[in-house]
C-alpha cells in the first residue's frame, strides 16, 4: 500500500452511475495475488493436500451460500454462473490432477493450484472463439476463491461486501455484478471499466452510485476507511472530513424527503399536470427484475436488454430457457406491453459472448439487427423464445440498430416464417408485434417510411447522440460534446416522432435521455408517447412529470428545435423553465438541472 | 471390441449445435456422462479428455463441425457412448 501523506484524498475518476455513497471501503480481493512457491518437506505433504480438499470444500459452501442470499431463479444467467463454478469444484479429474501435482513436485496447494488453474485459463483465453475464451473468467474466479481460501486474505470476496459499504476492485467480473442487489453494497469503485461495461450498466439500472477508471484506487484506499463516492462528478474522497459530511448528510436529507413525496405517485398513471398521459414503463436486464420493476410502478417493460441472458461465462441459453425467462417477464405484466430486444451486441455491448471478430471500427460495424441476421440459428432460437413466450398477446419483439428498410423486413419474414412453423407445431403464438430501436441517423431521416412497416418505435438516445454527433461519450477528450440538447439531436428526435405519428405508430424513448432533467422534459415537449427507465428512476420521473403543463413543454421544445448552437438551446431551456421553482440549473461544460419538489 | 481384456466402445459424432459446446452444453454433456459406471473419453486426434470432467470439456472447445470420437470403456460402455451421442446430435436440446 502507498503511504498518504494526508489522511483526506480526493481521487478523480469517471462518474459511471449516478448518485452519493458514504460508508467504509471494501476491498476486493485482487486476481492477481502472489502466490508464494516452495517446497514442502515429504511429511508435510499429505498436510498440503487437506489444505487443498478443506479449500474446495469450503469454496463450494460459499458459492452455495451467495446462491441462496441472491436468490436467484434458475433461468437467471448468474445462477448458471454459480452452477457451473460448484461443477469445477466437483471435477474430480481436476482434483486429482492437482494432488497428484502436490505428491510429485512436494510443493505447496497453492502453488500448484495457481499454475493448474493459470495454464487452464491461459489456454482458453488463446482460442479463437469467444464463447470459449470467455470460460476463462471462470476458470480465475474459480481459481481466485480457493486461493484466497489457501493464502488466508487481504481483502474479500463480492459475495461477503456487507451492506452499505463501497467495493473497491480493479474491476469487477460478471458473476460479482449478480452481489448488486438492493440494500445491498453502497458503492462502486474501479480502477478499471468503460462507461459502456457491463459493470457500469448494471450498477446505473440498479442505483448503485459509481465511479470507474480511478487510477491506484486499490494501493491508495485501506481497507475499512471511510469513502465518500460521488457518482455524479466522478469523485472519491477517502477519508472524508466533517465538512464533506455535512454536505453528504445534506444531500441525503434532501433525497430522503424528495423519495417520501416521489413514493406517493408511485401507483399513479404517468402523466403531465395538464393532463397529457405518458406511461412511464422500466427497463430491465434480467427477468426478476419484472417484478420489481412492477412493484416501482412501472407501466409496462420499455426494454429487456436480452443480452445480460446471455451474460459472458454463462454460456448461450437455449430456447427453454429463454422462453421461461421471456414468460415470466410477461407474467409480472399482464395488463401492459413488454418489449424484449433481441440480442444487441457489437460495437461498445456487453461482449465475452459469441464470437465476434476482431473490428477496426465496431461502432460501425457488425452490431444489433446486423449481428442477427448474420446468425440467423441464434436468431431463430430467439425469436422462437420469444413467440412461444408471447401467448398473452403482450410480448413486443424489438429489433436493435435498424439502419435500412432491408433489415426489417428480413427480420419480419424470419419472424412470421417462425410464428407459421410454431402454429404448426401446435403452439399458441399471438400475431407478433414488431418494433425497432431508432439510433442510427439513416432510420431518423426514413423513420416516416419504416413507421409504415413497424409495429412501434423506441429511441435509443444513448447511440443515437453518438452517432448524430460522431463523439464517442468513453473518449474523455471529447465526451464532453456529447449532449442530448444539442439542437441537432432535438431535430433528429422531433423527425422520429413526427414519422411515428404521420403513420400512425407510437414511439417510446429507452435511453438514458428519457430519464435525465432535463431532457426527459424535451421529449415529453416533442411529442414522446411513453418513457421508460431504470426501475428507482420510475416514481421519481412520474412525480417529475405530474409538476409541469404539457403545454409549456411542447412551446418550450418548438423554440429549442429553432436554435442553431447547444449554448442557445441550454439558455432557452433555463429560461422556459423558470415559472418552474422545483427545477434548478448549475451551468458548466453542459447544464445540470437538479429537481427538488420542496422549493417554495 | 475389447482391449487388454476389457470392453471399448468406440463412435463418432458431429457437433451441430452453435457456437460448440460451450457452457451449458458442456454441463449437460459432463452430468450425462457422469451417470455411468464406464470411463469415457472424448475428443479429436488433438486432445481426448474425461467426459466426466467439466474442465476437461471445457479445454476440448469444440466448436459447431468438430468430428468428435467418444471412447467408452467398462461394463455400459455401449449405452453411455450412444447416450452422449444422442445428446450431441440432439444439439442439446437447443
Amino acid at each position: 500500500m502507498m503511504v498518504r501523506k494526508d489522511k483526506r484524498v480526493v481521487l478523480q475518476g469517471l462518474g459511471a452511475s449516478p448518485g452519493q455513497a458514504l460508508g467504509p471501503a471494501f476491498l476486493l480481493v485482487s486476481r492477481e495475488v502472489d502466490v508464494p512457491v516452495h517446497r514442502v518437506p515429504p511429511e508435510g505433504v499429505a498436510g498440503e493436500i487437506r489444505l487443498f480438499r478443506r479449500a474446495v470444500r469450503e469454496a463450494r459452501r460459499e458459492i452455495l451460500v451467495l446462491r441462496e442470499r441472491l436468490g436467484l431463479v434458475p433461468e437467471d444467467p448468474g445462477d448458471q454462473i454459480l452452477a457451473s463454478h460448484l461443477m469445477i469444484l466437483q471435477d474430480r479429474e481436476l482434483a486429482k490432477e492437482i494432488v497428484a501435482a502436490i505428491k510429485a513436485e512436494q510443493s505447496n496447494a497453492a502453488a500448484i493450484v495457481r499454475r493448474a488453474f493459470a495454464a487452464k485459463a491461459h489456454y482458453l483465453e488463446t482460442l479463437a472463439s469467444e464463447v470459449f475464451r470467455a470460460r476463462a473468467a471462470d476458470v480465475r474466479d474459480v481459481q481466485q476463491r480457493l486461493l484466497a481460501r489457501l493464502l488466508g486474505r487481504t481483502g474479500g470476496l463480492m459475495g461477503e461486501a456487507p451492506a452499505g459499504s463501497i467495493v473497491v476492485a480493479r474491476e469487477i467480473t460478471p458473476s460479482e455484478t449478480l452481489a448488486l442487489t438492493p440494500g445491498g453494497v453502497a458503492g462502486l469503485v474501479t480502477e478499471q471499466g468503460t462507461l459502456m461495461s457491463h459493470v457500469t450498466i448494471l450498477a446505473r439500472s440498479r442505483g448503485v452510485p459509481a465511479v470507474i477508471g480511478v487510477d491506484a484506487a486499490l494501493a491508495t484506499v485501506t481497507a475499512g476507511e471511510p469513502l465518500l463516492l460521488d457518482g455524479d462528478r466522478g469523485l472519491v474522497v477517502c477519508s472524508p472530513n466533517d465538512e464533506d459530511v455535512r454536505r453528504h448528510e445534506e444531500t441525503r436529507a434532501r433525497e430522503k424527503r424528495i423519495a417520501h413525496r416521489v413514493a406517493r405517485v408511485e401507483g399513479r398513471p404517468g402523466a403531465t399536470r395538464d393532463g397529457r398521459r405518458v406511461p412511464i414503463a422500466a427497463n430491465i436486464e434480467r427477468p426478476e427484475d419484472a417484478e420489481a420493476a412492477r412493484r416501482a410502478g412501472a407501466e409496462g417493460i420499455g426494454l429487456f436488454r436480452t443480452e445480460f441472458l446471455f451474460l459472458a461465462g454463462s454460456g448461450l441459453p437455449g430456447e427453454a430457457a429463454q422462453t421461461s425467462a421471456y414468460e415470466a417477464v410477461s407474467r409480472a405484466f399482464p395488463e401492459s406491453a413488454v418489449t424484449i430486444r433481441t440480442l444487441d451486441v457489437g460495437g461498445d455491448k456487453v461482449g465475452g459472448l459469441i464470437a465476434l471478430p476482431h473490428e477496426e471500427n465496431p461502432f460501425l460495424g457488425l452490431r444489433g439487427i446486423r449481428f442477427c441476421l448474420e446468425h440467423p440459428e441464434m436468431f431463430l432460437a430467439q425469436v422462437r423464445a420469444l413467440l412461444r413466450a408471447s401467448a398473452r398477446g403482450n410480448v413486443r419483439i424489438l429489433l436493435p440498430m435498424v439502419s435500412a428498410a432491408g433489415e426489417l423486413r428480413e427480420a419480419r419474414r424470419l419472424i412470421e416464417q417462425t410464428a407459421e412453423t410454431l402454429r404448426d407445431e401446435g403452439h399458441a403464438v399471438a400475431k407478433p408485434s414488431v418494433g425497432l430501436m431508432i439510433e442510427v441517423p439513416s432510420a431518423v431521416w426514413m423513420s416516416d417510411a419504416l413507421a409504415r412497416e413497424a409495429d412501434f418505435f423506441s429511441i435509443g438516445s444513448n447511440d443515437l447522440i453518438q452517432y448524430c454527433l460522431a463523439v464517442d461519450r468513453g473518449n474523455a477528450q471529447i465526451a464532453h460534446l456529447y449532449d442530448g440538447l444539442d439542437p441537432a439531436v432535438l431535430r433528429a428526435l422531433d423527425q422520429t416522432v413526427r414519422g411515428a405519428h404521420g403513420a400512425g405508430i407510437r414511439v417510446g424513448s429507452c435511453g438514458e435521455m428519457s430519464g435525465e432533467l432535463p431532457g426527459l422534459l424535451l421529449l415529453v415537449g416533442l411529442g414522446i408517447d411513453e418513457l421508460s427507465v431504470a426501475p428507482f428512476l420510475v416514481a421519481r420521473t412520474k412525480a417529475v412529470l405530474a409538476g409541469v403543463d404539457a403545454a409549456d413543454l411542447e412551446r418550450l421544445a418548438r423554440r429549442c428545435l429553432a436554435a442553431a448552437a447547444v449554448e442557445e438551446v441550454r439558455r432557452l431551456v433555463v429560461a422556459g423553465l423558470r415559472q418552474y421553482p422545483q427545477f434548478h440549473f448549475e451551468e458548466h461544460d453542459g447544464l445540470t438541472c437538479l429537481w427538488d419538489p420542496e422549493t417554495p | 471390441m475389447t482391449r487388454g481384456g476389457r470392453r471399448v466402445y468406440e463412435t463418432t459424432v458431429t457437433v451441430r449445435n452453435v457456437p460448440g459446446i460451450h457452457a451449458r452444453p458442456a454441463a449437460e454433456l459432463v452430468k450425462k456422462a457422469s451417470l455411468f459406471k464406464c470411463q469415457i473419453q472424448i475428443g479429436t486426434d488433438r486432445l481426448m479428455v474425461n467426459a466426466k470432467s467439466i474442465m476437461g470439456v471445457m479445454m476440448l472447445a469444440a466448436e459447431t463441425g468438430t468430428v468428435l470420437v467418444i471412447r467408452a470403456t467398462g461394463p455400459d460402455e455401449r449405452a453411455a457412448a450412444e447416450a452422449l451421442k444422442g445428446l450431441i446430435e440432439a444439439r442439446f436440446g437447443e
